[in-house]
């Protein structure tokens, strides 16, 4: 018999999407929109409202990739609870 | 009767002090001690001097007790020591010790009391020597194998961008430093939560184990990376550690094993949902490149902003051509004029033409009735005669008597005449 992953934190933990969708998400529906904007069979007005949900879309995707902050934490076990502290690595870099 | 005991403490709590060997039962007029005193004294000097050991020997007259005791002499050239594994810790061996086997023991010294013999209680017990070591491997692997925990089909995909990568490794060392670097050059932006934890030595797999377990329960960690530098099959024994193997196979989160190098494979790297051969490949796992989804980013606005700029050049010519198509009425009432003029040449033309085969064919017509006309008999000399009174035509002598007026029509001209005798035939 062969043993069985637990899979549930895949399909239990969907993204939200309460603040902002998650970048894979805004980078797929940009590339829709674009393929969208190039068959060419939106009219003016369609056209323009697809281009400035691109371009929103773009921004964010973006954003995102240019961030430069790598943050690192610490997890630590304290009396049975678990706290998360910054980590300073001294010499990195 | 119990002999007096030493005033200041227990038989259990004795403790070997400098000096103290040839006092409690030699001193002038102290009494003999009991042997449980002795051996009681001699069991606490003995904890006191050397706690906890390490001590590497081979295994000889292996038992196993019914319930599940482990009992041996471990021995080398020299010594042999006898040597006993409860059941609790016993259980916990991932190998299958044998007669002739070198074996590292982690244990106490302690002195069994009935027999008064010198005996090591054991806590851990391990194989030792490389080649012992990669036996027990080998057979750990297979059985694990066998148990389908290797199998492709359990391997998850790693996530594109994970929210928070967890890191288990030791804060001290290069591993660490290596990894955030690349890191750092591939995605800026991750956020990294590190477990620190012992990465070799007695026990080690424990704290890892707890670990991931600790990351596996944040939801905002979608990728845990398990990271040691390389070694001796030794050094990276915890990676082997059955319990670690089965606890990195049940966790949720999917797991990247980085441990030792490119030609150090452990059991972890086995288990996990993907390996990496160094901390640097590891990072280039868990984080996509910012560099290049930027580029990919940037040209998805250029094609954006080319096809919309398309489509307004579209729609001006469109509306250009669109404007040279507008005619004033005038004009097309002009033009609806000529066409109903050259309709109307077009329908006579074709009516003179019908009306010339039309007369064609009365021509012949009429020729062919001709033909047929009485009147056409008489141009051959026949007359026709008709009865003046009342026009009947004449076919019987008998219809026209002596005196009857006829008119006779010949070819050309006609007769009045009066009838002077009426002859019947023959």
């Amino acid at each position: 018999m062969t043993p069985r992953r637990a899979r549930s934190k895949e399909a239990g933990e969907p993204d939200t999407g309460v603040a902002e969708p998650r970048f894979e998400q805004a980078l797929a529906q940009l590339e829709s929109l674009v393929h969208k904007l190039e068959i060419g069979e939106l009219d003016l007005e369609q056209a323009l409202g697809t281009f400035e949900e691109g371009v929103a879309l773009a921004k964010l995707c973006s954003a995102r990739l240019e961030a430069a902050e790598l943050r690192i934490s610490k997890l630590e076990a304290v009396a049975g609870e678990t706290v998360e502290r910054e980590l300073e690595l001294g010499d990195d870099e | 009767m119990r002999p007096p005991r030493p005033a200041e403490a227990s038989p259990s709590e004795f403790r070997y002090r400098p000096g103290m060997v040839s006092k409690p039962g030699d001193a002038k007029g102290a009494p003999a001690l009991q042997v449980s005193e002795l051996v009681e004294l001699l069991r606490g000097t003995l904890r006191e001097a050397f706690g906890e050991v390490l001590v590497e020997g081979e295994i000889a007259s292996l038992f196993r007790s019914r319930p599940g005791h482990l009992y041996f002499d471990l021995k080398d050239e020299g010594a042999l020591l006898r040597a006993v594994m409860f059941r609790g810790a016993a259980s916990a061996i991932d190998f299958e010790p044998r007669d002739g086997m070198l074996v590292q023991a982690r244990g106490r010294v302690d002195l069994y009391a009935e027999r008064g013999s010198l005996q090591l209680v054991l806590s851990e017990l391990r194989p030792a020597g490389e080649g012992a070591l990669r036996a027990a491997f080998e057979k750990l692997k297979a059985r694990l194998a066998a148990e389908g925990l290797f199998d492709a089909e359990h391997k998850r995909p790693l996530p594109f961008l994970p929210r928070r990568i967890g890191l288990v490794t030791s804060i001290q060392g290069a591993v660490i430093h290596d990894f955030l670097r690349a890191l750092r050059a591939r995605f800026p932006a991750s956020e990294v939560v590190v477990w620190d934890a012992r990465v070799q030595g007695e026990g080690a797999w424990r704290e890892i184990v707890r670990g991931l377990h600790l990351l596996d329960a944040d939801p905002s960690v979608e990728v845990i990376v398990l990271a040691r530098g390389g070694g001796s099959l030794e050094d990276l024994w915890n990676f082997n550690r059955e319990e670690l193997v089965r606890a990195v196979f049940e966790l949720a989160t999917p797991v990247v094993s980085a441990i030792g190098h490119e030609s150090d494979w452990v059991l972890c790297d086995l288990v996990a949902d993907a390996r990496a051969a160094t901390p640097t490949a590891a990072a280039a796992l868990v984080a996509p490149d910012a560099a290049q989804l930027l580029q990919r980013v940037d040209e998805l606005e250029l094609r954006m902003a080319r096809s919309v700029r398309a489509l307004l050049r579209e729609l001006s010519h469109r509306l250009l051509a669109l404007r040279r198509g507008l005619i004033h009425p005038a004009l097309r009432l002009r033009e609806s004029a000529l066409r109903l003029r050259e309709l109307r040449l077009r329908l006579s033309a074709a009516a003179a033409r019908a009306h010339e085969r039309a007369g064609a064919r009365l021509a012949a017509l009429a020729g062919r009735l001709d033909a047929l006309s009485p009147l056409a008999v008489l141009g051959r000399g026949f007359a026709l005669a008709t009865r003046e009174s009342d026009g009947a035509i004449l076919r019987d002598a008998r219809q026209a008597p002596a005196g009857e007026s006829i008119l006779v029509r010949l070819a050309r001209g006609r007769l009045r005449a009066t009838v002077r005798e009426s002859l019947e035939d023959g």
